[in-house]
């Protein structure tokens, strides 16, 4: 059931109706309902892995819990402060052993499914052997619910919060239906005072404000997103074949289409979300104003990259193996020392990045791209700012953040070719075709015959519409209230203008979500 | 606290660290600055810095990271 279809229209607004309608104690529970018909409706098969997630992340995190709340006894039980930290260390020993065991099973179950065959391919092709690849069925939204359970068993391991004693309540923080397809990834304690402790009353503002945002992600995903697709499919299909300047403008259209399809999406997941009263973490922040690729990975997918940073940078870098590293390379160099591990630990959560993104060759190099251009951007810091003098330049004139947000804009698109491609090969062809400058074979025949001019203009269009928009919101702006706050007719006018460009302006053919795939 | 804001300057010489208290929520230190910021802390002060003391809570102004420093001392 796609997030842009009438059956999920009907299914979201039928859960709304029922969720305020009973007793607010059976609130949660038709949520929870509903989360679990959504995936069944969806992904019948699969529902055994969300469900062992689950059941596994729950019993051993309650067994974490239960281990510190023995450790807190035994160490009040003593006043010897040696003794305290001794009685701490023991149990941090087992907690880290039940965490571990509980974070690899869930890991597992991941990388089983979604990156045995990468394995078995790689096999094949160094070992010249032919092994048979399996057909597993990927679980719906198994990359989103793996890092939430994963937080989660995180969080009550480093004793952020206790852990949850109702598994029903933990069974709706892991399915919460608006959010199993493709994120934001929500942490436990950001959700749970939601679900279960505050009172959720219908309100007619909020309903409008939810359903706003969601016809403003459709309108995201079918006209913008679903039309430039047919761009970006024909360009990259057949950039050996046209001028580089073309590919290069295939690159950019790819930028709108990721954007448009995964923030409309996310347009549809927290207004839907927002309509029962949860409101979930913003996955975006107008990322195409960033004036560095960290800044935007800051502004871009940021639940993500929140849980690469908590989940994976910091106890990386704060790991005993890294503070050696640290002081080792100190004795050689103290500012190697303190940056070399960091840099790493920065590579090494984009190559999960990459990883995550898929179980191919071009998205780990795509997640390195990224990481390397983060860490040749901190190395080359002190230089840059030398540079920064030596020419006069005024760093906080509008002409140098206007120059720092086109720059990575562009490196940023040179990143996409090795996003949306087939294979590596696909990748270095593309990017050999737009560093030598070389037009395709075809340069004089080549025409735009898969879509019509309307698309151009269509995503043109909307797109001009996106970016004012987008540098409202950049201002401060609040714009779903100022919308509010104009006169109704205009008010009206603007709805109406919203709801008739979907049907109107929609691309022919649909094309799913693109990170529902992860 | 003199020896952790001389910490705090010699990180970013340009910010003033006895009045900032929007450290995290300013984005005026990111994560590689956090990094650097925790391993001279362990070194200096000798205390265990866990990830999840790694919250805006304590590392919004030099009061909140010395309030840590004391506490995990």
């Amino acid at each position: 059931m796609s997030f842009v279809s009438t059956g999920f229209v009907l299914f979201f607004l039928l859960t709304a109706l029922i969720y305020y309608v009973v007793p607010q104690k059976f609130k949660w529970l038709v949520l929870l309902c509903a989360s679990y018909a959504f995936y069944a409706l969806n992904n019948a098969k699969s529902l055994v892995f969300i469900i062992a997630s689950t059941l596994i992340s729950f019993f051993v995190a309650k067994k974490i819990s239960s281990i510190s709340e023995e450790c807190e006894q035994r160490r009040s039980a003593t006043s010897d402060k040696t003794e305290r930290k001794e009685i701490r260390n023991q149990y941090k020993k087992i907690k880290k052993r039940y965490a571990s065991l509980g974070i690899i099973i869930c890991f597992a179950i991941l990388a089983v499914l979604k990156y045995t065959n990468f394995v078995v391919f790689n096999i094949n092709a160094i070992f010249k052997t032919d092994i048979r690849m399996f057909s597993f069925i990927l679980p719906l939204g198994i990359s989103f619910y793996t890092f939430q359970v994963v937080s989660y068993l995180f969080d009550v391991y480093n004793g952020k919060y206790e852990a949850e004693q109702n598994i029903f309540h933990y069974a709706l923080y892991v399915s919460w239906f608006p959010s199993i397809l493709q994120g934001p990834i929500s942490r436990y304690n950001e959700l749970r005072p939601q679900f279960f402790e505050t009172e959720h009353h219908f309100s007619l503002e909020n309903t409008q404000f939810a359903m706003q945002r969601i016809l403003w992600g459709f309108l995201k995903k079918l006209v913008i997103a679903d039309r430039a697709t047919e761009v970006v499919t024909y360009i990259f299909g057949n950039h050996a074949d046209l001028p580089w300047y073309i590919t290069f403008t295939g690159l950019f259209f790819y930028s709108i289409e990721l954007y448009a399809d995964f923030s409309g999406g996310m347009d549809v997941v927290i207004g839907v979300s927002e309509l029962m009263g949860i409101k979930l973490t913003e996955n975006f922040r107008q990322p195409f104003f960033s004036q560095s690729i960290a800044e935007f990975w800051r502004r871009w997918h940021i639940t993500l990259g929140t849980w690469m940073k908590d989940y994976v940078f910091y106890p990386y870098n704060l790991s005993d193996f890294t503070g050696k590293m640290g002081k080792f390379l100190s004795k050689i160099n103290k500012t190697a020392g303190k940056l070399i591990p960091a840099c790493l630990g920065n590579l090494l959560v984009f190559f999960i990045v990459g990883v995550w993104h898929g179980a191919e060759w071009h998205f780990i190099v795509y997640g390195l791209y990224n990481g390397i251009l983060i860490v040749l951007g901190i190395l080359f810091k002190p230089l840059f700012e030398k540079l920064i003098t030596l020419f006069h330049i005024n760093a906080q004139s509008t002409y140098w953040k206007a120059f720092r947000i086109i720059r990575t804009f562009l490196l940023i698109n040179i990143g996409w070719a090795f996003d949306d491609v087939t294979d590596l090969h696909m990748s270095t062809s593309m990017i050999k075709q737009l560093f030598t400058f070389t037009n395709g074979n075809l340069i004089q025949n080549w025409k735009f015959d898969t879509f019509s001019e309307l698309t151009i203009y269509t995503v043109g269009l909307f797109s001009v519409i996106w970016l004012i928009i987008s540098i409202l919101k950049e201002k401060g702006v609040d714009v779903r209230k100022s919308i509010s706050k104009l006169a109704l007719p205009v008010r009206w006018a603007i709805y109406l203008a919203l709801i008739l460009s979907v049907p109107f302006f929609q691309a022919a053919n649909m094309v799913g979500f693109i990170y529902a795939q992860f | 606290m003199e020896e952790l804001l001389k910490i705090l300057e010699e990180l970013k010489p340009d910010v003033d660290f006895k009045n900032e208290t929007g450290l995290i929520d300013n984005a005026i230190l990111d994560s590689f600055d956090i990094v650097q910021l925790i391993t001279t802390l362990k070194e200096t002060f000798e205390i265990d810095i866990t990830p999840a003391d790694i919250v805006p809570e304590n590392f919004n102004s030099a009061e909140s990271l010395w309030a840590m420093v004391e506490r995990l001392q």
